[in-house]
Formats: structure tokens, sequence, C-alpha cells
């Protein structure tokens, strides 16, 4: 029996708050508290608030080292609200404060005076606490009932340590796995498209990316190698979910992305099995028959579909993906058209899944960074370049999977990039061999961490080919 | 959370769905609004609110007929659209919890989708689970059936490494990788830096976004199908027709004309190239007939008559559809004379017209009176003398309407053939035919039609109106000038009955009838009866004078 995970939408709610929150501060530093801007500011403000305390009967938002908290839930920083959150961060450490709590949602009027005094207030040198220097003020404006409360020790983010995260990420990710194969193989069989279990599974990676995509992205170093077909579609799909949240995309518009990324290759179905794991080069009937599989992807979604949908997004998704940015690609198409945002994001997961996946037509994979340098090469040409931008903050400049050599002689397997951004080429890494060569069991580290004399205590060296060293990354995402 | 937490007391889950059940029933009964129902429902959310706040939460175990609570059934009924237990169960879900804190949104949600599975079996691919799953619930949780729970994907054993086997090996670094140590480290892409997405990327980031929101998705799925039409590598293309069907009867029936006009653009080159499959041709002439039917272009015409619909794309539509089909759009197309108040619709359907010479002449000719007089006034507006005859035929039809509309039509052509038509409309069985004509042809003094005036006027018909007696007058006299002035003077002069009296309103329409003739002796006269002791007279007479450009006035 499975759950769906009712994601609470602190998320989304956060994410209004610290925006709303930021908003308004901003609009005190320029307009007085009774200027229409500011108190439509704090009339947002106002209703982000009784709409967390209606939900979940507390309003607190929190700032820890590099992230941002409401209600404890972290709020992820996305593309389109990363300078806000930066911002917010930078302002709250400068004040010397660790954030707010409402017990209860003030008026606009108090809301705009909250951030009158709040945005106004001078950062001043000095032995004064400046939590108790704001609370007095607020407590002097009449504005007692929100709370200012202490910076928060520095608190690095759980290291992938969550075993039930872990299992439940696990479980997702073979449950879904096993779906699409019973749905190749159905209609390899020639039943009709059933996609009632496909779409459950695509809503409970939805979910889990929500919750925490590192973890999903982390077990696409699994593979299939008799048929990776499946595994692809499913990696395809978690990419393209873990790529569409960062930029923006609602939870009902991932679902659909997702849709459209695990039905990208449906067409394969139509490609005979000796072509799609041939180990030798295909020969141009084969290559020929292997390009027509976007066609046969459509045309199979178009027989399958329910009368009343059209499943437009898998539609373009399944015929684009293998269409390049410029055109060029295939299927060879006789009118110029416009590659859909979620077709260009399925075209970027798609291949560096099936550039990173063992014996996909027979050419030697290649490490992921290996694959997302390729990637990076192609822009303009194959791939849309904002996208691979954000396809790298999400994997990092060395993405989960990757084997590395350390400049401490220790060989890790990099299990998550790090949140904070700038840290892109410093991700988090589990030491699976000493420096004395040995196999262990190491923990995981973050290559952001730095000695007390201020240097990085890891830096990545290099990319290492983990079949030379008998190291299988895919293990150290599994639960146990 | 695990699906067996906190075991709920039978009591609060009795209570519980006691008032779910209660929802449920007076939404099957009453729609969004009913008072009893809003009254109902907002009674039932604060109750489940108290509950809950009291129990912190409350677990329903799913069985086919049966809800229960921590082992004891809280809620029985039959399978049936009544039963809350038989439609989760039907649906996969197996068990239900309810948090402190559920929303009245959330329980109005829940209910509704209830409703719907209630009423309706849902679809297949799209069922209970799934539209729970876009609700989004907080306080609400389900678990449900996964029939491929126990089948779950195992990763093949035969490539992970046996631990022990791991432990044992001793990594020896290749000589190349061993060197890497010795050196800076390897820069993998040349600065990291540059894949920090700045506010710029951010920008066109959210406009890239905003462009697919704004995006005709079926547009773009139907320029991928033609593709695949015109490279069709399966036998079987049904699916793609009946795809363009349905997305062509959505667009019509939702009334996006320019997008059904799209379907028939973006196909054109498919049906043009010869590859075109029978039954892909079949269903666009069906699409076209639809487009055409009367239920559409009442649609059309009024929501364009209303200024709800743009004239430009109605005129789109009516030319991409009514090309060579220019009798189903005269059919349709109601009231098409304040049709062609816009000028787009006038060079659509004029086109059209224009192209379609048979179509229009047939038209003409039709038993339908909408649809002749239509192609009369398209001829009248077009004024296209290859329609003249057909236009002079028509004014024998039956349909005294019809005769009318051919009668103005004609008058929107010159020359002599066209007039002899009008003429003919003098001894029309229709008054309002017969007052057209004669009025036309006092504005073009048509002379060769005197003879037909003069029969007229000279009948005795009791049922002639004023205002046609003094068209007949003025014609005759317009018609006839100075030929005629003598007659009418004596017409003037005339005395009738006993008491020799003079018509007054026969008076009044010969002065006008000399006014027409512009003759120098008419104006003797109608100076004379500008003094005449009767006002009606004396006033006509001083009209005709004004209209002479005299300024005498008498009184």
């Amino acid at each position: 029996m499975s759950q769906v995970t009712a994601t609470v939408p602190i998320q989304g709610l956060g994410r209004e708050l610290v925006q709303n929150l930021f908003v308004a501060l901003r609009s005190a530093q320029l307009y007085d508290a009774r200027n229409d801007t500011l108190r439509a500011a704090a009339d947002r403000l106002v209703r982000t608030l009784e709409e967390l305390l209606l939900v979940d009967r507390s309003a607190r938002l929190e700032v820890g080292g590099d992230l941002i908290l409401v209600n404890d839930v972290r709020i992820r920083s996305e593309l389109r609200s990363y300078s806000v959150h930066s911002n917010l961060m930078r302002f709250f450490r400068e004040l010397g404060i660790g954030g707010f709590e409402w017990e209860a949602a003030p008026d606009v009027g108090q809301a705009a005076r909250f951030v009158s005094v709040v945005g106004r207030l001078e950062l001043e040198d000095g032995s004064e606490d400046p939590v108790f220097r704001l609370r007095q003020r607020l407590f002097e404006e009449g504005l007692g009932g929100t709370l200012v409360l202490e910076p928060r020790e520095e608190e690095a983010e759980p290291l992938l340590d969550d075993p039930d995260k872990r299992h439940r990420a696990e479980r997702t990710y073979r449950h879904t796995v096993a779906v699409t194969r019973q749905l190749m193989d159905s209609q390899r069989a020639g039943h009709t498209l059933r996609l009632t279990r496909v779409r459950r599974a695509v809503q409970s990676i939805v979910d889990q990316v929500f919750d925490d995509e590192s973890l999903l992205v982390g077990l696409t170093n699994l593979r299939d190698y008799d048929e990776p077909t499946f595994t692809h579609s499913v990696n395809v799909c978690i990419f393209a979910v873990s790529l569409g949240q960062r930029i923006g995309l609602s939870r009902l518009e991932l679902y659909e992305l997702g849709m459209a990324g695990l039905l990208h290759d449906l067409g394969k179905v139509d490609i005979p099995r000796e072509v799609l794991l041939k180990s030798e080069a295909l020969t141009d009937a084969e290559w020929e028959a292997m390009q027509r599989h976007p066609a046969f992807g459509v045309w199979r979604i178009m027989a399958g579909r329910q009368r009343g949908r059209v499943p437009a997004r898998e539609m373009l998704a399944a015929f684009e993906h293998h269409l390049n940015v410029d055109l060029s690609g295939y299927p060879s198409i006789r009118y110029p058209r416009k590659l859909s945002l979620y077709s260009r994001i399925v075209a970027i997961c798609d291949s560096f899944d099936a550039g990173t996946t063992p014996r996909v037509y027979k050419t030697d994979p290649i490490t992921p960074a290996e694959m997302l340098q390729a990637i990076d090469r192609w822009k303009d040409v194959r791939y849309d370049p904002i996208l691979i931008k954000a396809f790298v903050s999400l994997l990092g400049i060395y993405p989960p999977g990757c084997v590395v050599l350390l400049d401490t002689q220790e060989i890790a397997v990099i299990m998550a990039v790090d949140p904070e951004p700038r840290n892109i080429n410093r991700p988090r890494a589990k030491i699976v061999v000493d420096k004395d060569g040995l196999h262990i069991d190491g923990s995981i580290v973050s290559l952001a961490e730095r000695r007390g004399t201020g240097e990085f205590a890891r830096t990545v060296i290099k990319v290492l080919e983990p079949e030379r060293y008998r190291i299988d990354p895919a293990r150290y995402f599994l639960a146990g | 959370m695990s699906p067996s937490q906190s075991p709920t007391t039978a009591v609060t889950a009795t209570e519980l769905v006691q008032e779910l059940v209660r929802v449920f029933k007076v939404r099957r009964l009453y729609g969004t609004g009913h008072p009893q129902r809003v009254e109902i429902e907002s009674v039932a959310a604060r109750r489940l609110a108290a509950l809950l706040a009291e129990e912190g939460s409350v677990e329903l175990e799913i069985q086919e007929t049966m809800l229960l609570a921590g082992g004891e059934v809280v809620y029985e009924q039959p399978p049936g659209p009544e039963s809350l237990a038989h439609i989760l169960f039907r649906e996969g879900l197996r068990q239900i919890v309810f948090h402190d804190g559920l929303t009245a949104d959330e329980l109005g949600g829940f209910l509704d989708e209830m409703t719907l599975a209630s009423q309706q079996r849902l679809e297949e691919d799209f069922d209970l689970v799934a539209r729970l799953w876009e609700k989004r619930f907080v306080h609400l949780h389900y678990f449900f059936v996964e029939a491929l729970s126990d089948e779950d994907w195992v990763p093949p054993a035969e490539e992970r490494l046996n631990e022990s086997e791991r432990r044992e090996l001793h990594v020896q670094l290749s000589e190349e990788d061993r060197s890497a140590l010795e050196r800076p480290p390897t820069v993998l892409l040349a600065d990291p830096t540059l894949y920090f997405l700045d506010e710029e990327d951010m920008a066109e980031l959210q406009g890239g976004l905003d462009d697919e929101k704004g995006r005709a998705l079926f547009t773009e799925v139907l320029t991928c199908v033609r593709e695949l039409l015109l490279d069709p590598i399966v036998d079987d293309i049904s699916p793609a027709v009946e795809m363009i069907e349905e997305i062509h009867a959505e667009y019509l029936g939702d009334q996006i004309y320019r997008r059904v006009v799209e379907i028939q653009e973006i196909f054109a080159p498919y049906l043009e190239s010869g590859r075109a499959a029978q039954s892909a041709r079949d269903a666009f002439t069906r699409m076209r007939d639809s487009a055409l039917d009367e239920t559409t272009l009442i649609r059309l015409g009024k929501r364009l008559l209303s200024g709800d619909l743009d004239e430009v794309e109605a005129s789109r539509f009516v030319l991409a559809f009514g090309s060579g089909r220019l009798r189903a759009v005269l059919r349709g197309l109601p009231d098409i004379k304040r049709v062609c108040q816009f000028p787009a619709m006038v060079q659509a359907l004029g086109g059209i017209a224009g192209s379609d010479e048979a179509g229009l002449r047939q038209a003409l000719a039709s038993e339908d009176p909408q649809e002749a007089v239509a192609a009369a006034f398209l001829i009248g507006l077009t004024a296209d003398s290859r329609h003249l005859e057909a236009l002079g035929e028509t004014l024998s039809s039956d349909n005294a309407e019809v005769r009318r509309e051919t009668l103005l039509a004609l008058k929107g052509f010159g020359g002599g053939r066209a007039l002899e038509f009008v003429s003919r409309g003098v001894n029309d069985g229709d008054p309002s035919v017969r007052l057209y004509a004669l009025r036309h042809l006092v504005s073009h003094r048509y002379a060769p039609a005197l003879a037909r005036v003069t029969d007229r006027l000279e009948r005795r018909e009791a049922d002639r109106s004023l205002t046609e007696q003094r068209l007949l007058y003025e014609a005759y006299g317009a018609l006839g000038g100075a030929d005629v002035v003598d007659d009418l003077v004596s017409r003037f002069r005339r005395r009738r009955g006993l008491f020799r009296k003079r018509d007054p309103e026969e008076a009044a329409c010969v002065l006008i009838a000399l006014g027409a003739t512009a003759s120098p002796a008419a104006r003797q006269v109608v100076e004379e009866a500008s003094g005449d002791r009767h006002p009606l007279v004396a006033r006509v007479a001083g009209q005709v004078l004004q209209g002479w450009g005299t300024v005498e006035a008498t009184a």
C-alpha cells in the first residue's frame, strides 16, 4: 500500500513569506508607513501570515547559516527567488537577528509599522544586543506581538543521513522503474496504454523532489544493464522534475513535465530489442530505425490517449527530445518550429542520462562530469544555454555518482550538490577509499568545509573512472 | 506516518463519518450555493474541526462496504453511488486519515471529488487518487493499493560488488591518476561562476516560462502531427485523425474561431500534398461541414453583432470555410445585412461570392428565402454585372422579401438593363416592392418605364396607399416630363362626383407630379395652386415650389 505524501504547503507559503517580507522591508526603506505601496506590500505579508497561521498554527521565519527556515521547514531557494533569499539572509545577518515569530497575524497598519521599524533600523556598532534593541523598539511601537529571534547557531544541513527519507526515495525509484517496465512490456504485447500507475508514480516523484531532490537524483546512478530504457526513462523523469522545480514550475506543471520525461522514449517499444541492446555500432539501417522512435512515441501516446484528453506535453516531448535548438537532430522536420520548454528540458536530461549510461548505443559511458562538459559544449546548438546553467546548478560541477580523487588522496563518490550556489564545485561526497587505498564506508563530507586555517579541507583533483577502481557509485545511494 | 498510528475511538470516528455522510448526501441533492447545502457544510466543517482538535487525528480503514476505526465498524453501506466506503474502495483507497486543522476548503475539495466519483465512473487514467493528489491536502492523508507493490524493480545484483571482496581490494591509483595529485586540480568547466544564474538569466527564464504558458499547446501538437502525417511510419493514422477532429470540435464548441481556422491552415499542405489518406480527407470534409452548420454560423453571427467577436477573426473563419461553399454560408449566417456592416465581413463574403458564380446563382434561385435574400444582397453589394440577368429572373420569385431584396440589389447597378428590370417592379404584387421600384425610377428618370407607370396610374386600386399614389404621380411626372403636363393640369382641375368636388389628396399628388416634370409650363399651375383655398393643396404647392428653388411662400 502506498501513501501519497501530502507535501505540506509550507514550502509554498514559506516562499511567499520570504518574498513578501523582503518586498515589504524594501518598500519600508523607501516609503513611510502610510504610503499606499508600502501598505499594499504589508497587506500581502499579512495575508501570507494569516494563511500560514491557519494551515500550520505557527508563523516563524528564521535564518540559520545559509538556510531560511519557515516553521522549521527549509525553504528552498529557486532560481527566481535566489536574489531575494540571499538579500534577506544578508539583511538579517547585518541586523544581528535570527528571525521573527508571529503569534497572530497583525493588521495591515501594524504590519506596515513593523516593516518600517525593521527596515529602517540603523546598524549600530557597539555592545548593545541587537535582538534586545529591536525587541525594545517593537515594544515601544506597540508591536510586541512579533517576537524577534536570536541568531541560530550555524547549522549545516543534514548530509543525506535520514534513513527514512532514503528508504522512501529508493522505494519510489524502484517502484517507478517497475511501473515503467510494466508499461513498456504491455505496449510491446500490444495492450492498451494504461497510465494510472505511471501517473501515481510520477506524482510520488514530484512529491519527493519537493521534499528533497538530492536523494532521487542520486538514485539515478542505478542502472538496469539488461534493459536500460526503463531506468533511463525514470532517470529522465527525475532529472526533468528536479530541473523544473529549480526553474520554478508549479507542482502540477512538474507532474506534466514528469509524465513527459517518463514517456519520452515510449517509441523505443517499436525498435527491435537487438537494436536497442546492440553492443556494436549501429548500421545505417539500424540507426535509421532508431531515429524513428520519437515519431513512434507520439503515435503510441496518441493511440493510447483517452477521448477528451490531448496529452500535449507528453506528445511534444516524445517528438522533440532529439531535436536540437537549431532544429537539427531528428526526426527531420519540414516546417520550422519552436521547441517547447518541456522538450528542451527533457532533451538535456535525456542526453545526460544516456551519455552516462553504460551500453547505450554502445558508446562507452562517460563520467557525469564529462557528460556535463559535453552538454555544455553544445549549448546554443543543441541545448538551451540557460537550461544548461540551471542543470549545472542542479547537479553541480561534479554530479552525484561521480567518483573523484581528492587532494587528500582519498577517493570519494559525489552524493549531492551543496545547497549554496557558490559551492557549485564543492559538493557533498562520501569517502569510499581512504588515503592508504583501502575501501572504507566513510562518512559523507562537505567539500565546502574549511580547516581552521581557512583552506578547504578537501578539494577535487580529478574525476576518476569508477570501473578502473571497481567502485560502483550506485550502491552508495541505496538505503542499505 | 504509518497507516496504523494512534488508534481512534470509534465514537469520534462515527461522529466524523456521520458528518461526512450528511454533507455527501446534501451535495448529491443540492447544487453549489444552495442555502441548505451551505448551511450543512458550514456546520459540518465546524463540527469536524472540533472533533479533530480534540482527537488530533482520525484514521479510517476502508473496506468494500464498511469504514472501520480501531477495528470497529463505524459506517456500513452496500455498494452503490451513496456508499462512501464503496466509492473509496473501488478507487483503490484503503485508509484515510483526517488531521487536526482540516480546513473547510480541504473538506470541500475532498467531497467535490467524492461527489464526482459517485456520479460518474472516473476516467481510468485520471482516477480519484490522481485527482486527490492535485488537491494537495495538508490535513488529509490517504493510502491506496498499489497493484505492483510486490514487484518493485531490484537493481541487478551481479553489477554490485561483493562487500568482503571490495574491502579486500587495495586501490592502486594508476600512474596517470597519481600524477594528477601533483598538478593543480583539473578544471572541468572553464569557470564555475559562469554557471551561476544571474538576474538576467532568471529574467530570461521567467520570460521563457511565461512564453510557454502562453503557447497554444494544441497548435503545437497539431504541427507535430502534421510532420507525422507527411512522413507516415504507421499504417493506421486513425489516432491522429480522431485527435484532430476532437481538437477541432473543442475549439468550435468553445468558439475560438481563429484556432479552428488554424487547424485548416496547418493541415492544408498535407491535404494538398497528394499524400493525404482518404480517411483524413473525409475527416476534414466533416470538419468543414461542422464549421458551417447552422448552429455554428448563428452563434458566430450573434457574437459578431453583439461586439463580442472581432470582425477580422469572424471574417477569417467565414473565408476559410466558406470558400467554395457559399450556399452553406448564406443559409446559415443570420442577418447578413447587419453582418455586412463590418468591412472585413464584406470583403470575406464578397471574396467568396466572387469566386463562386454558380453557387451564387443557385443561392439566388433557392427556395430558402434566407439564402436567396442573402444572395441578392451580396450581388447588390458587389454589383457584379455577371449576375444581372439572374437578378432579373429572381424578380419573379414567389417570395416578396426575395423580390424586394432583388430590387434593392438592382438599384446598385447602373444602365438601362438594370432599370428595365426595376421597372418591372412597378407591377409587383407587393406594395413595398412597387414603392422601391417607383422611387428608383423617379431618381433615374427612366422614361421607358412611363408606359408601365401610366398603366398602373390608371388602374383603380382600392387598397392603394397615398404614398404609392403620390409616388406613381411623381414617377409619371418625372418620366413623362413636359409631355404630360397638359394631362396633369387637366387632372389637377378635374372635378368629380355629384358636387363636382376636387379630391385634395389627388390634387396634391398631381402637384408633386407637376413639380417632377421640371417644366416651366407646370410651374405656373403650381404657383397658382399655392394660393389654393385647401390647405393641403396650398402646402404641397409651396413645397413643390421650394423644390424648384422659389422663395415665394404662400400663406
